[in-house]
Protein backbone atom coordinates (compact mmCIF):
# COMPACT_ATOMS: atom_id res chain seq x y z
CA UNK A 1 0.00 0.00 0.00
CA UNK A 2 1.31 3.43 -0.85
CA UNK A 3 1.47 6.20 1.69
CA UNK A 4 -0.96 9.11 1.62
CA UNK A 5 1.48 11.56 3.18
CA UNK A 6 5.23 11.08 3.48
CA UNK A 7 7.77 13.24 5.24
CA UNK A 8 11.47 12.83 4.45
CA UNK A 9 14.19 14.44 6.51
CA UNK A 10 11.74 16.91 8.05
CA UNK A 11 13.67 19.37 10.17
CA UNK A 12 12.62 22.46 12.06
CA UNK A 13 14.65 23.53 15.05
CA UNK A 14 13.94 26.18 17.66
CA UNK A 15 16.78 27.69 19.70
CA UNK A 16 19.15 25.19 18.13
CA UNK A 17 18.00 22.14 20.10
CA UNK A 18 14.22 21.91 20.37
CA UNK A 19 11.99 20.81 17.50
CA UNK A 20 12.11 18.18 14.84
CA UNK A 21 15.34 16.69 13.57
CA UNK A 22 15.48 14.76 10.25
CA UNK A 23 12.23 12.85 10.66
CA UNK A 24 11.01 10.31 8.11
CA UNK A 25 7.35 9.36 8.41
CA UNK A 26 4.61 7.71 6.31
CA UNK A 27 0.87 7.97 6.94
CA UNK A 28 -1.32 5.34 5.28
CA UNK A 29 -5.04 5.31 4.39
CA UNK A 30 -7.18 3.59 7.03
CA UNK A 31 -4.39 3.66 9.57
CA UNK A 32 -4.33 5.50 12.89
CA UNK A 33 -0.82 6.59 13.84
CA UNK A 34 -0.03 7.94 17.31
CA UNK A 35 3.01 9.98 18.23
CA UNK A 36 3.93 9.68 21.89
CA UNK A 37 6.71 11.38 23.79
CA UNK A 38 7.22 13.88 26.58
CA UNK A 39 6.72 17.64 26.36
CA UNK A 40 9.43 19.20 24.24
CA UNK A 41 10.15 15.98 22.33
CA UNK A 42 9.08 17.64 19.08
CA UNK A 43 5.80 15.81 18.53
CA UNK A 44 3.67 18.91 18.06
CA UNK A 45 6.33 20.45 15.79
CA UNK A 46 6.15 17.31 13.64
CA UNK A 47 2.36 17.50 13.56
CA UNK A 48 2.53 21.14 12.48
CA UNK A 49 5.11 20.41 9.78
CA UNK A 50 3.02 17.56 8.37
CA UNK A 51 -0.19 19.59 8.41
CA UNK A 52 1.44 22.58 6.65
CA UNK A 53 1.06 24.92 9.63
CA UNK A 54 4.82 25.24 9.81
CA UNK A 55 7.48 25.41 7.09
CA UNK A 56 10.45 23.08 7.54
CA UNK A 57 14.05 24.33 7.61
CA UNK A 58 14.87 21.24 5.57
CA UNK A 59 13.17 18.13 4.27
CA UNK A 60 10.31 17.28 1.93
CA UNK A 61 6.66 16.42 2.18
CA UNK A 62 4.90 14.31 -0.45
CA UNK A 63 1.15 13.79 -0.84
CA UNK A 64 -0.75 11.23 -2.89
CA UNK A 65 -3.61 13.04 -4.61
CA UNK A 66 -7.03 11.48 -5.31
CA UNK A 67 -5.97 10.60 -8.87
CA UNK A 68 -2.91 8.76 -7.55
CA UNK A 69 -0.25 11.37 -8.44
CA UNK A 70 2.51 12.07 -5.92
CA UNK A 71 3.06 15.78 -5.38
CA UNK A 72 5.77 17.65 -3.52
CA UNK A 73 3.87 19.90 -1.11
CA UNK A 74 6.92 22.13 -0.69
CA UNK A 75 6.52 23.13 -4.34
CA UNK A 76 2.70 23.34 -4.32
CA UNK A 77 1.08 26.75 -4.67
CA UNK A 78 -0.39 28.42 -1.61
CA UNK A 79 -3.83 28.00 -3.20
CA UNK A 80 -3.38 24.24 -3.58
CA UNK A 81 -2.12 23.94 -0.02
CA UNK A 82 -5.13 25.86 1.31
CA UNK A 83 -7.54 23.77 -0.74
CA UNK A 84 -6.04 20.57 0.68
CA UNK A 85 -6.26 21.82 4.24
CA UNK A 86 -9.87 22.87 3.75
CA UNK A 87 -11.20 19.81 1.95
CA UNK A 88 -9.05 16.69 2.11
CA UNK A 89 -7.54 17.28 5.55
CA UNK A 90 -8.95 18.04 8.97
CA UNK A 91 -7.29 19.38 12.10
CA UNK A 92 -8.75 18.84 15.57
CA UNK A 93 -7.01 21.09 18.06
CA UNK A 94 -6.28 20.42 21.70
CA UNK A 95 -8.30 23.42 22.78
CA UNK A 96 -11.70 23.52 21.05
CA UNK A 97 -11.61 27.32 21.30
CA UNK A 98 -8.81 27.29 18.70
CA UNK A 99 -10.71 25.02 16.36
CA UNK A 100 -14.22 26.48 16.49
CA UNK A 101 -15.70 29.78 15.33
CA UNK A 102 -16.72 31.55 18.49
CA UNK A 103 -19.53 33.77 17.23
CA UNK A 104 -21.54 31.41 15.07
CA UNK A 105 -23.85 28.53 15.95
CA UNK A 106 -22.93 24.85 16.25
CA UNK A 107 -24.66 24.22 12.93
CA UNK A 108 -22.76 27.00 11.18
CA UNK A 109 -19.50 25.70 12.62
CA UNK A 110 -20.19 22.32 11.05
CA UNK A 111 -21.29 23.80 7.69
CA UNK A 112 -18.43 26.28 7.36
CA UNK A 113 -16.07 24.04 5.43
CA UNK A 114 -18.87 23.00 3.07
CA UNK A 115 -19.69 26.67 2.41
CA UNK A 116 -16.03 27.47 1.86
CA UNK A 117 -16.11 24.78 -0.83
CA UNK A 118 -19.09 26.42 -2.53
CA UNK A 119 -22.18 24.81 -0.94
CA UNK A 120 -24.95 27.42 -0.68
CA UNK A 121 -28.27 25.63 -0.17
CA UNK A 122 -29.26 26.60 3.38
CA UNK A 123 -31.70 23.73 3.99
CA UNK A 124 -29.22 21.09 2.81
CA UNK A 125 -26.42 22.60 4.90
CA UNK A 126 -28.63 22.57 7.97
CA UNK A 127 -29.67 18.96 7.37
CA UNK A 128 -26.03 17.94 7.02
CA UNK A 129 -25.15 19.77 10.24
CA UNK A 130 -27.97 18.02 12.11
CA UNK A 131 -26.92 14.67 10.68
CA UNK A 132 -23.35 15.21 11.90
CA UNK A 133 -24.51 16.31 15.35
CA UNK A 134 -26.26 12.94 15.60
CA UNK A 135 -23.13 11.09 14.45
CA UNK A 136 -21.02 12.68 17.18
CA UNK A 137 -23.80 12.14 19.73
CA UNK A 138 -24.75 15.79 20.25
CA UNK A 139 -28.35 16.84 20.81
CA UNK A 140 -29.33 18.15 17.35
CA UNK A 141 -31.98 20.31 18.99
CA UNK A 142 -29.04 22.53 19.96
CA UNK A 143 -27.95 23.20 16.37
CA UNK A 144 -28.47 26.97 16.86
CA UNK A 145 -26.56 27.24 20.17
CA UNK A 146 -23.17 28.92 20.30
CA UNK A 147 -20.07 26.77 21.01
CA UNK A 148 -19.55 28.39 24.43
CA UNK A 149 -22.91 26.96 25.58
CA UNK A 150 -21.53 23.44 25.18
CA UNK A 151 -19.30 21.59 27.69
CA UNK A 152 -15.63 20.90 26.89
CA UNK A 153 -16.28 17.33 25.77
CA UNK A 154 -19.20 18.43 23.59
CA UNK A 155 -17.11 21.20 22.02
CA UNK A 156 -14.49 18.60 21.17
CA UNK A 157 -17.13 16.46 19.45
CA UNK A 158 -18.39 19.54 17.61
CA UNK A 159 -14.85 20.15 16.39
CA UNK A 160 -14.65 16.58 15.13
CA UNK A 161 -17.96 16.95 13.26
CA UNK A 162 -16.79 20.23 11.76
CA UNK A 163 -13.68 18.53 10.40
CA UNK A 164 -15.24 15.31 9.17
CA UNK A 165 -18.12 16.96 7.29
CA UNK A 166 -16.10 17.30 4.06
CA UNK A 167 -15.13 13.62 4.15
CA UNK A 168 -11.40 14.25 4.63
CA UNK A 169 -8.79 11.64 3.74
CA UNK A 170 -6.51 12.65 6.58
CA UNK A 171 -7.21 13.93 10.07
CA UNK A 172 -4.65 15.49 12.42
CA UNK A 173 -5.38 15.62 16.13
CA UNK A 174 -3.34 17.34 18.81
CA UNK A 175 -4.00 15.88 22.29
CA UNK A 176 -7.73 15.47 21.57
CA UNK A 177 -8.59 14.14 25.03
CA UNK A 178 -6.36 16.35 27.20
CA UNK A 179 -8.26 18.36 29.76
CA UNK A 180 -11.42 16.24 29.58
CA UNK A 181 -12.95 14.27 32.45
CA UNK A 182 -12.25 10.54 32.27
CA UNK A 183 -15.88 9.60 31.50
CA UNK A 184 -16.02 12.25 28.77
CA UNK A 185 -12.69 10.99 27.41
CA UNK A 186 -14.06 7.45 27.16
CA UNK A 187 -17.02 8.68 25.12
CA UNK A 188 -14.79 10.68 22.78
CA UNK A 189 -12.40 7.76 22.34
CA UNK A 190 -15.28 5.40 21.61
CA UNK A 191 -16.57 7.85 19.00
CA UNK A 192 -13.14 8.22 17.37
CA UNK A 193 -12.63 4.46 17.33
CA UNK A 194 -15.98 3.89 15.63
CA UNK A 195 -15.59 6.73 13.13
CA UNK A 196 -12.09 5.72 12.06
CA UNK A 197 -13.04 2.12 11.44
CA UNK A 198 -16.15 3.22 9.51
CA UNK A 199 -14.54 5.96 7.44
CA UNK A 200 -11.17 4.32 6.75
CA UNK A 201 -9.31 7.62 6.87
CA UNK A 202 -5.68 8.18 7.83
CA UNK A 203 -5.26 9.76 11.22
CA UNK A 204 -2.30 11.20 13.06
CA UNK A 205 -2.78 11.76 16.78
CA UNK A 206 -0.31 13.44 19.08
CA UNK A 207 -0.81 12.36 22.68
CA UNK A 208 1.13 11.91 25.86
CA UNK A 209 -1.49 9.42 27.06
CA UNK A 210 -0.29 5.86 26.45
CA UNK A 211 -3.80 4.52 27.15
CA UNK A 212 -5.25 6.64 24.34
CA UNK A 213 -2.52 5.39 22.01
CA UNK A 214 -3.16 1.73 22.93
CA UNK A 215 -6.86 2.05 22.33
CA UNK A 216 -6.81 3.99 19.05
CA UNK A 217 -3.53 3.53 17.23
CA UNK A 218 -2.51 0.86 14.78
CA UNK A 219 1.02 2.21 14.62
CA UNK A 220 3.02 3.98 17.29
CA UNK A 221 5.89 6.43 16.88
CA UNK A 222 7.98 7.35 19.90
CA UNK A 223 9.67 10.75 19.77
CA UNK A 224 12.57 11.80 21.92
CA UNK A 225 14.68 14.93 21.51
CA UNK A 226 13.31 15.73 18.08
CA UNK A 227 13.78 12.29 16.59
CA UNK A 228 11.63 9.23 16.08
CA UNK A 229 13.50 6.67 18.15
CA UNK A 230 11.14 3.72 17.87
CA UNK A 231 8.20 2.72 15.71
CA UNK A 232 6.00 -0.33 15.21
CA UNK A 233 2.69 -2.05 15.85
CA UNK A 234 1.17 -0.32 18.88
CA UNK A 235 0.92 -3.28 21.26
CA UNK A 236 4.36 -4.52 20.20
CA UNK A 237 6.04 -1.20 21.02
CA UNK A 238 4.20 -0.97 24.35
CA UNK A 239 4.69 -4.62 25.41
CA UNK A 240 8.20 -5.17 24.00
CA UNK A 241 9.86 -1.72 23.84
CA UNK A 242 13.43 -1.81 22.51
CA UNK A 243 14.89 1.63 23.19
CA UNK A 244 15.93 2.81 26.67
CA UNK A 245 13.66 5.87 26.51
CA UNK A 246 10.62 3.82 25.37
CA UNK A 247 11.20 1.29 28.16
CA UNK A 248 11.30 4.12 30.65
CA UNK A 249 8.16 5.72 29.16
CA UNK A 250 6.17 2.48 29.23
CA UNK A 251 7.28 1.51 32.73
CA UNK A 252 6.28 4.94 34.04
CA UNK A 253 2.58 4.42 33.26
CA UNK A 254 0.42 3.84 36.31
CA UNK A 255 -1.40 0.51 36.05
CA UNK A 256 -5.18 0.63 36.40
CA UNK B 1 14.74 6.66 10.79
CA UNK B 2 15.19 3.81 13.19
CA UNK B 3 17.97 1.28 13.40
CA UNK B 4 16.42 -2.07 14.07
CA UNK B 5 18.31 -3.84 16.80
CA UNK B 6 17.31 -7.32 15.83
CA UNK B 7 18.50 -9.51 13.06
CA UNK B 8 15.72 -10.36 10.66
CA UNK B 9 16.24 -13.18 8.24
CA UNK B 10 14.45 -12.17 5.05
CA UNK B 11 13.31 -15.58 3.93
CA UNK B 12 9.81 -15.50 2.53
CA UNK B 13 8.08 -18.58 3.90
CA UNK B 14 6.66 -19.59 0.56
CA UNK B 15 7.79 -23.15 1.04
CA UNK B 16 5.15 -24.11 3.62
CA UNK B 17 3.92 -27.68 3.13
CA UNK B 18 0.18 -27.75 2.35
CA UNK B 19 -1.14 -28.45 5.84
CA UNK B 20 1.52 -26.48 7.77
CA UNK B 21 -0.08 -23.42 9.36
CA UNK B 22 2.87 -22.12 11.39
CA UNK B 23 6.56 -22.68 10.72
CA UNK B 24 9.00 -21.47 13.38
CA UNK B 25 12.66 -21.80 12.55
CA UNK B 26 15.61 -21.02 14.83
CA UNK B 27 13.59 -18.57 16.89
CA UNK B 28 15.42 -16.83 19.72
CA UNK B 29 14.13 -14.07 21.90
CA UNK B 30 16.01 -12.10 24.49
CA UNK B 31 15.03 -8.96 26.35
CA UNK B 32 17.44 -6.11 26.97
CA UNK B 33 16.59 -4.25 30.18
CA UNK B 34 18.17 -0.83 29.75
CA UNK B 35 17.32 0.32 33.28
CA UNK B 36 19.50 -2.56 34.55
CA UNK B 37 22.68 -1.66 32.64
CA UNK B 38 21.41 -3.35 29.46
CA UNK B 39 20.98 -6.68 31.21
CA UNK B 40 20.13 -9.47 28.77
CA UNK B 41 17.38 -11.95 29.63
CA UNK B 42 17.21 -14.92 27.30
CA UNK B 43 13.65 -16.21 26.96
CA UNK B 44 13.81 -18.51 23.92
CA UNK B 45 16.83 -20.13 22.31
CA UNK B 46 16.75 -21.63 18.79
CA UNK B 47 13.18 -22.91 18.88
CA UNK B 48 11.96 -24.69 15.75
CA UNK B 49 8.67 -26.48 15.07
CA UNK B 50 5.74 -26.74 12.71
CA UNK B 51 2.07 -26.59 13.58
CA UNK B 52 -0.37 -28.35 11.25
CA UNK B 53 -4.09 -27.98 10.65
CA UNK B 54 -6.14 -30.09 13.07
CA UNK B 55 -3.35 -30.32 15.65
CA UNK B 56 -3.47 -29.02 19.19
CA UNK B 57 0.04 -28.63 20.57
CA UNK B 58 0.40 -28.01 24.29
CA UNK B 59 3.49 -26.03 25.31
CA UNK B 60 4.99 -27.45 28.48
CA UNK B 61 7.92 -26.56 30.68
CA UNK B 62 8.63 -24.76 33.92
CA UNK B 63 7.61 -21.21 34.61
CA UNK B 64 10.07 -18.94 32.78
CA UNK B 65 10.66 -21.43 29.97
CA UNK B 66 9.24 -18.92 27.48
CA UNK B 67 5.83 -20.45 26.75
CA UNK B 68 3.90 -17.16 26.74
CA UNK B 69 6.83 -15.45 25.01
CA UNK B 70 6.61 -17.95 22.15
CA UNK B 71 2.89 -17.32 21.68
CA UNK B 72 3.46 -13.56 21.78
CA UNK B 73 6.23 -13.77 19.16
CA UNK B 74 3.91 -15.72 16.85
CA UNK B 75 1.16 -13.14 17.40
CA UNK B 76 3.57 -10.30 16.55
CA UNK B 77 3.29 -8.83 20.02
CA UNK B 78 6.99 -9.47 20.77
CA UNK B 79 9.80 -8.95 18.28
CA UNK B 80 11.93 -11.99 17.53
CA UNK B 81 15.64 -11.49 18.24
CA UNK B 82 16.53 -13.90 15.46
CA UNK B 83 14.94 -16.69 13.47
CA UNK B 84 11.81 -16.70 11.34
CA UNK B 85 8.11 -17.29 11.88
CA UNK B 86 5.95 -17.98 8.83
CA UNK B 87 2.19 -18.23 8.93
CA UNK B 88 -0.27 -19.46 6.35
CA UNK B 89 -2.67 -16.56 5.96
CA UNK B 90 -6.26 -17.16 4.92
CA UNK B 91 -5.97 -14.72 2.02
CA UNK B 92 -2.31 -14.07 1.28
CA UNK B 93 -0.62 -17.47 1.54
CA UNK B 94 2.60 -17.66 3.57
CA UNK B 95 3.36 -14.47 5.51
CA UNK B 96 6.62 -13.93 7.39
CA UNK B 97 5.78 -12.41 10.77
CA UNK B 98 9.37 -11.58 11.66
CA UNK B 99 10.15 -8.19 10.15
CA UNK B 100 6.56 -7.64 8.91
CA UNK B 101 5.04 -4.18 8.70
CA UNK B 102 2.41 -3.39 11.37
CA UNK B 103 -0.39 -3.44 8.81
CA UNK B 104 0.53 -6.99 7.76
CA UNK B 105 0.37 -8.15 11.39
CA UNK B 106 -3.00 -6.40 11.81
CA UNK B 107 -4.31 -8.18 8.70
CA UNK B 108 -2.99 -11.55 9.96
CA UNK B 109 -4.75 -11.05 13.27
CA UNK B 110 -7.98 -10.08 11.58
CA UNK B 111 -8.12 -12.95 9.10
CA UNK B 112 -6.02 -15.77 10.45
CA UNK B 113 -4.90 -15.79 14.09
CA UNK B 114 -7.19 -15.88 17.11
CA UNK B 115 -5.44 -15.24 20.42
CA UNK B 116 -6.82 -15.73 23.90
CA UNK B 117 -4.63 -13.96 26.42
CA UNK B 118 -4.77 -14.43 30.18
CA UNK B 119 -6.28 -11.03 30.75
CA UNK B 120 -9.12 -9.26 29.03
CA UNK B 121 -8.42 -5.80 27.70
CA UNK B 122 -11.83 -4.13 27.89
CA UNK B 123 -12.78 -1.12 25.78
CA UNK B 124 -14.57 1.75 27.56
CA UNK B 125 -18.31 1.81 26.97
CA UNK B 126 -18.39 -1.38 24.86
CA UNK B 127 -20.65 -4.10 26.27
CA UNK B 128 -19.60 -7.77 26.54
CA UNK B 129 -21.72 -9.01 23.65
CA UNK B 130 -20.64 -6.17 21.31
CA UNK B 131 -17.02 -6.73 22.31
CA UNK B 132 -17.26 -10.41 21.40
CA UNK B 133 -19.08 -9.59 18.15
CA UNK B 134 -16.53 -6.98 17.10
CA UNK B 135 -13.96 -9.40 15.65
CA UNK B 136 -16.65 -10.81 13.35
CA UNK B 137 -17.83 -7.33 12.36
CA UNK B 138 -14.23 -6.48 11.44
CA UNK B 139 -14.26 -9.44 9.07
CA UNK B 140 -17.25 -7.90 7.30
CA UNK B 141 -20.08 -9.81 8.99
CA UNK B 142 -23.33 -7.87 9.46
CA UNK B 143 -23.77 -6.42 12.95
CA UNK B 144 -27.01 -8.32 13.70
CA UNK B 145 -25.59 -11.69 12.62
CA UNK B 146 -22.39 -11.08 14.61
CA UNK B 147 -24.40 -10.16 17.71
CA UNK B 148 -26.49 -13.33 17.33
CA UNK B 149 -23.37 -15.44 16.99
CA UNK B 150 -21.87 -13.71 20.06
CA UNK B 151 -25.06 -14.45 22.03
CA UNK B 152 -24.81 -18.16 21.19
CA UNK B 153 -21.21 -18.29 22.40
CA UNK B 154 -21.92 -16.34 25.59
CA UNK B 155 -24.83 -18.64 26.31
CA UNK B 156 -22.66 -21.70 25.81
CA UNK B 157 -20.04 -20.24 28.11
CA UNK B 158 -22.73 -19.71 30.77
CA UNK B 159 -22.43 -15.93 30.96
CA UNK B 160 -25.72 -14.68 32.52
CA UNK B 161 -27.73 -12.76 29.93
CA UNK B 162 -28.14 -9.76 32.23
CA UNK B 163 -24.39 -9.10 31.84
CA UNK B 164 -24.29 -9.08 28.03
CA UNK B 165 -24.93 -5.37 27.60
CA UNK B 166 -22.45 -4.31 30.30
CA UNK B 167 -18.78 -3.43 29.68
CA UNK B 168 -16.83 -6.36 31.20
CA UNK B 169 -14.31 -4.21 33.12
CA UNK B 170 -16.21 -4.87 36.37
CA UNK B 171 -16.85 -8.62 35.77
CA UNK B 172 -15.27 -11.33 37.93
CA UNK B 173 -11.99 -12.93 36.77
CA UNK B 174 -13.75 -16.06 35.54
CA UNK B 175 -16.37 -14.08 33.65
CA UNK B 176 -13.73 -11.88 31.99
CA UNK B 177 -11.80 -14.99 31.02
CA UNK B 178 -14.85 -16.48 29.32
CA UNK B 179 -15.58 -13.19 27.49
CA UNK B 180 -11.97 -13.34 26.30
CA UNK B 181 -12.43 -16.91 25.07
CA UNK B 182 -15.64 -16.02 23.24
CA UNK B 183 -13.83 -13.09 21.67
CA UNK B 184 -10.94 -15.28 20.53
CA UNK B 185 -13.13 -18.06 19.12
CA UNK B 186 -15.96 -16.21 17.40
CA UNK B 187 -14.20 -15.43 14.12
CA UNK B 188 -13.32 -19.09 13.39
CA UNK B 189 -9.70 -18.25 12.67
CA UNK B 190 -7.68 -21.12 11.15
CA UNK B 191 -5.04 -20.63 13.87
CA UNK B 192 -5.72 -20.32 17.61
CA UNK B 193 -3.17 -19.33 20.25
CA UNK B 194 -4.39 -19.97 23.80
CA UNK B 195 -2.52 -18.66 26.84
CA UNK B 196 -3.98 -20.52 29.82
CA UNK B 197 -7.60 -20.22 28.66
CA UNK B 198 -8.94 -22.09 31.70
CA UNK B 199 -6.67 -20.58 34.38
CA UNK B 200 -9.39 -18.87 36.40
CA UNK B 201 -12.29 -21.19 35.63
CA UNK B 202 -14.02 -23.81 37.80
CA UNK B 203 -14.26 -27.45 36.67
CA UNK B 204 -17.65 -27.07 34.98
CA UNK B 205 -16.60 -24.04 32.95
CA UNK B 206 -13.21 -25.61 32.11
CA UNK B 207 -15.10 -28.57 30.67
CA UNK B 208 -17.19 -26.27 28.46
CA UNK B 209 -14.05 -24.54 27.18
CA UNK B 210 -12.34 -27.89 26.51
CA UNK B 211 -15.33 -28.94 24.48
CA UNK B 212 -15.20 -25.74 22.40
CA UNK B 213 -11.47 -26.24 21.77
CA UNK B 214 -12.06 -29.85 20.72
CA UNK B 215 -14.76 -28.78 18.27
CA UNK B 216 -12.34 -26.35 16.67
CA UNK B 217 -9.59 -28.94 16.50
CA UNK B 218 -11.89 -31.44 14.82
CA UNK B 219 -12.87 -28.80 12.27
CA UNK B 220 -9.18 -28.46 11.31
CA UNK B 221 -8.11 -25.41 13.29
CA UNK B 222 -4.40 -25.41 14.16
CA UNK B 223 -4.15 -24.79 17.90
CA UNK B 224 -1.18 -24.03 20.15
CA UNK B 225 -1.72 -23.42 23.82
CA UNK B 226 -0.51 -23.32 27.38
CA UNK B 227 -2.70 -25.44 29.65
CA UNK B 228 -1.60 -25.65 33.26
CA UNK B 229 -4.65 -27.67 34.16
CA UNK B 230 -3.61 -31.26 33.28
CA UNK B 231 -7.12 -32.51 32.79
CA UNK B 232 -7.79 -29.86 30.13
CA UNK B 233 -4.41 -30.57 28.51
CA UNK B 234 -5.08 -34.31 28.31
CA UNK B 235 -8.47 -33.71 26.77
CA UNK B 236 -7.49 -31.23 24.06
CA UNK B 237 -3.81 -31.77 23.14
CA UNK B 238 -2.68 -34.02 20.29
CA UNK B 239 0.97 -33.68 21.32
CA UNK B 240 3.22 -31.87 23.76
CA UNK B 241 6.04 -29.47 22.91
CA UNK B 242 8.39 -29.09 25.87
CA UNK B 243 10.37 -25.88 26.30
CA UNK B 244 13.42 -25.59 28.54
CA UNK B 245 14.55 -22.38 30.17
CA UNK B 246 16.88 -20.64 27.68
Amino acid sequence: MTALLSGRGLTRMFDGNNGCDHVDIDLHPGEVTCIVGESGSGKTTLLNLLSLQLRPDAGSLYYRTLDGARIDLGLASEMDRRRLMRTEWGFVRQNPRDGLLRDVSAGANISERLMANGARHYGALRDTAIDWMRKVELDHGRVDDLPRDFSGGMQQRLQIARNLVTGPRLLFMDEPTAGLDVSVQARLLDLLRTLTSQLGIAMLIVTHDIGVARLLAHRLLVMHRGRIIETGLTDQVLDDPQQPYTQMLVSSVLPV
Amino acid sequence: MLTMQFDVAETAGNGLAPDVMIDVSGLSKSFTIHAQAAMQIAALRAVSFQLRAGECVALTGPSGAGKSTLLRCIYGNYLATCGTISIRDRKRGAVTVTGADPRDIIALRKDTIGYVSQFLRAIPRVGAQALVASSLVELGEKKEAAMRHAAELLERLAIPQKLWALPPATFSGGEQQRINIARGLIADHPILLLDEPTASLDAANSAIVSELILERRNKGTAIMGIFHDEETRDRVATRLFPLQAA
